[in-house]
């Protein structure tokens, strides 16, 4: 009988996980309901902090303002460096223990870790409903928000004026338009400039100009499609991203063969920062201060349209990032007021005067505290920015980092290249 | 007579004595491979016959993870990086050997030599794969060395090209597991009894001649224990150095098997497919044992006749 009941015992643990299982104490969906009375202490993860100077000190007087809302709750944010940042929720979420909130990206790349964390379109504070941005294109290929979106980025290109001048270029005539920004390339490369700094070993950058070209060939119905995974990685709206990509190359925006080597995201802002090259791609506020503060001559301009664009003007731009709950937080009504309390006004704007992080509420409006802030602030008002950034799943942005140096070195065609993203979209799907 | 008693029962009881206890001794770490290794191991199998989601529904899909598996030419690519470097075991095993030999001719501070060789085996694989990534890298030192003293020309993208990111793994382990080879061919030529190498030169033999007839058929064991200890690192000991170096890339160029299965599981969350790939990498380590003894059964029958004619032919040499 013992034997059988240990037998029956292993059966039965070995066959685990064949059925959802969450910890004792957990729940199976979120509510709304106030926080029950009593202490609970709130664990956050997130590798936001660390981004920003100023990160560690804004969010901790994000977390005092909550805390003063909420006397019985406790928060913990612990700030995680991005590089193991997705492998550590990776962990917790087969574990099925660890924080209560975590940073993720929404739409495909939240949906990736869906089984530990909980949709939260359905707690969404009333006064955030019709005020919080950014929310249809975070929706996941099932349907739900695991993500309550925060803060704005945008990509624009960051220019040295002074370098433009050396060249004899005026940065505004030169890059008002694709070709226009095709000609300043040879221009600046003429003149012994490195036009961009692009770093292509880690494959951000390849990644980077994919969301911010898609993005502008793609109009409102076509992002809705891109995001239900209606559209595939062979749609000509990637192909035409990509050779427009590889016609910068060919027109010497990133430099040489040897710039093509340039090792990671971190050695290309160092390269402008240190005036080795007269533009690079900025996806936020903050880094566009520090690239001032070492290059003064910085301004702010909008990746030129490419040919054929639907829209008029606009800056591939969403979400900074956002706030999921996990499956296994002990406190979930606490859970669903913090992370209402991040999107919320208050919060945002903390967010905004201290680490200059756009809020990302219609109707905020963000204080400039520089020229430069306040023509970044001007594209990141553009009505039709949007991005199709966190539809791209994580297998295929895998494939496009780990093929960015063969595509831009040569050694590998466009076809190949749309064909192993292709074969890493269906996988996902 | 209704039987026959080998040993009188005390006899068979002195016998018996000693295997009981040697079984409650090797019990612990039986249970304990059991536990840690075996257990999870037959977890996995299970699990790569569902659409396996941790913590969440998971069907039962037979072998459509393996299908997929099969299918993928991103796992081919894997397949076939496995079997490139697998062309670095002769380069693993005969500089070790040849390098352990020549140190113990006499050479001047053969000791410093040994510690200079086993240096990179006490360095972090993270370490060194940050240093050279960042000494190979297309505008890294090398090439800028190689560009400066006018040999521009063989300025490589060592680690982003497809053609040589493999080979330029091998030599990366190669240095990396140098020393450790170095040591253990060491102590191995240190065992063989002096008076059979004294022997041969008596006879006549040359240095190559002593190298390959007399110290390595001497040491074979050796040699063919570090061969498959190199084959089995091939498929489990690359992640660190492919993480760190390469990322895998570019592309899947450089890709290893454990590399893949870390990508499937935490980066994309495919978790069948990276259950089905662990047990695919499992059988073919089961394998290569296999293959390394039946690999040893012709060395050994090849280096048999050959030793036979070489010593034919010194002995009808000498005078």
């Amino acid at each position: 009988m013992k034997n059988s009941l240990l037998a029956a015992g292993f059966l039965a643990a070995f066959a685990g996980g064949s059925n959802p299982s969450f910890a004792a104490g957990t729940v199976d969906a979120l509510t709304t309901a106030p926080i029950p009375a009593g202490e609970a202490k709130l664990t956050v993860w997130s590798f936001l902090p660390g981004n920003y100077d100023a990160g560690a000190d804004a969010y901790a007087k994000v977390i005092a303002g909550f805390e003063a809302a909420h006397p019985g709750v406790k928060v913990e944010i612990v700030d995680m460096p991005y590089g193991t940042y997705f492998d550590q929720v990776r962990n917790a979420t087969v574990a099925q223990t660890g924080p209560d909130i975590v940073t993720m990206y929404g739409a495909a790349q939240a949906y990736s870790y869906k089984n530990g964390l909980f949709p939260l379109q359905d707690v969404i504070a009333p006064d955030l409903r019709d005020t919080l941005k950014f929310v249809p294109e975070n929706h996941s290929p099932d349907g739900n928000l695991y993500i309550l979106p925060t803060g704005t980025y945008g990509y624009v290109l960051l220019a040295n004026r002074d370098l433009f001048a050396k060249a004899g270029v005026d940065p505004v005539a030169g890059l008002a338009t694709w070709p226009a920004l095709l000609e300043t390339c040879k221009t600046l490369s003429a003149a012994g400039i490195q036009p961009i700094s692009a770093g292509w070993k880690d494959g951000y950058y390849l990644e980077t100009y994919l969301y911010m070209i898609s993005s502008q060939l793609m109009d409102a119905a076509t992002l809705d499609k891109w995001v239900l995974r209606q559209i595939d990685m062979t749609d000509p709206i990637f192909l035409t991203a990509t050779n427009r990509i590889l016609e910068m190359n060919a027109a010497g925006c990133f430099g040489d063969d040897a710039a093509l080597g340039r090792n990671m995201y971190d050695d290309t802002v160092n390269q402008y920062k240190s005036g080795q090259s007269a533009m690079m791609v900025s996806g936020g506020i903050g880094t566009a201060n520090g690239a001032a503060a070492e290059q003064p001559g910085t301004a702010v301009f909008p990746l030129p349209m490419v040919p054929d664009a639907p829209n008029p003007q606009m800056v591939d731009a969403g979400a900074e990032a956002g706030w999921a709950i996990t499956r296994w937080t002990q406190h979930p009504e606490a859970a669903v007021a913090f992370v209402n309390y991040l999107a919320g006004p208050e919060a945002q704007s903390i967010l905004a005067d201290m680490i200059s992080v756009p809020a990302n509420l219609k109707g905020a409006t963000p204080h400039a505290k520089s020229p430069l802030e306040q023509s970044y602030i001007d594209l990141l008002a553009i009505p039709e920015n949007h991005t199709g950034f966190a539809a791209f799943s994580l297998p295929v942005l895998s494939v496009i980092e780990q093929n960015a140096v063969p595509l831009m070195g040569g050694t590998m065609t466009v076809e190949d290249f749309i064909a192993a993203a292709q074969g890493a979209y269906l996988r996902s799907r | 007579m209704a039987g026959h008693r080998p040993f009188p029962p005390d006899e068979r009881t002195k016998k018996m004595t000693p295997s009981r206890n040697g079984l409650v001794l090797v019990i612990p770490a039986i249970a304990l491979e059991l536990t840690i290794l075996f257990l999870p191991l037959a977890y996995i199998c299970f699990r790569s016959f569902y659409d396996w989601q941790p913590a969440g529904l998971s069907t039962f899909v037979g072998f459509e993870n393996y299908a997929i598996l099969m299918q993928d030419p991103a796992f081919w690519q894997v397949v076939r990086n496995q079997l490139f470097y697998m062309l670095g075991v002769p380069l693993w095993v005969m500089a070790p050997l040849v390098v352990a030999y020549v140190l113990r001719a006499n050479v001047w501070n053969a000791g410093f030599f040994r510690m200079v060789y086993f240096l990179p085996a006490v360095m972090s694989p993270a370490i060194v794969g940050l240093v050279f990534r960042s000494l190979m890298a297309t505008d890294g030192p090398i090439n800028a060395a190689l560009t400066g003293v006018g040999l521009g020309i063989l300025a490589q993208p060592w680690l982003t090209g497809a053609l040589l990111v493999k080979p330029v793994v091998i030599v990366m382990v190669l240095w990396a597991g140098f020393g450790i080879g170095v040591l253990v061919f060491s102590s191995a030529f240190d065992a063989i009894p002096k008076d059979i190498l004294e022997a041969a030169r008596l006879d006549g033999a040359r240095f190559w001649q002593e190298f390959f007839l007399i110290a390595v058929p001497s040491i074979k064991n050796t040699i063919v224990f570090w061969t498959m200890f190199q084959i089995v690192a091939i498929f489990l000991f690359m992640f660190g150095w492919i993480y760190v170096l390469t990322g895998g890339g570019p592309g899947q160029s450089s890709t290893t098997m454990d590399f893949s299965i870390y990508q499937q599981f935490m980066r994309f969350g495919f978790y069948g497919t990276a259950a089905a790939q662990t047990v695919v990498l499992v059988l073919a380590i089961i394998a290569i044992p296999i293959i390394g003894w039946a690999l040893q059964q012709a060395v050994r029958l090849f280096t048999g006749r050959l030793g036979r004619q070489q010593v034919r032919h010194i002995v009808g040499d000498a005078p």
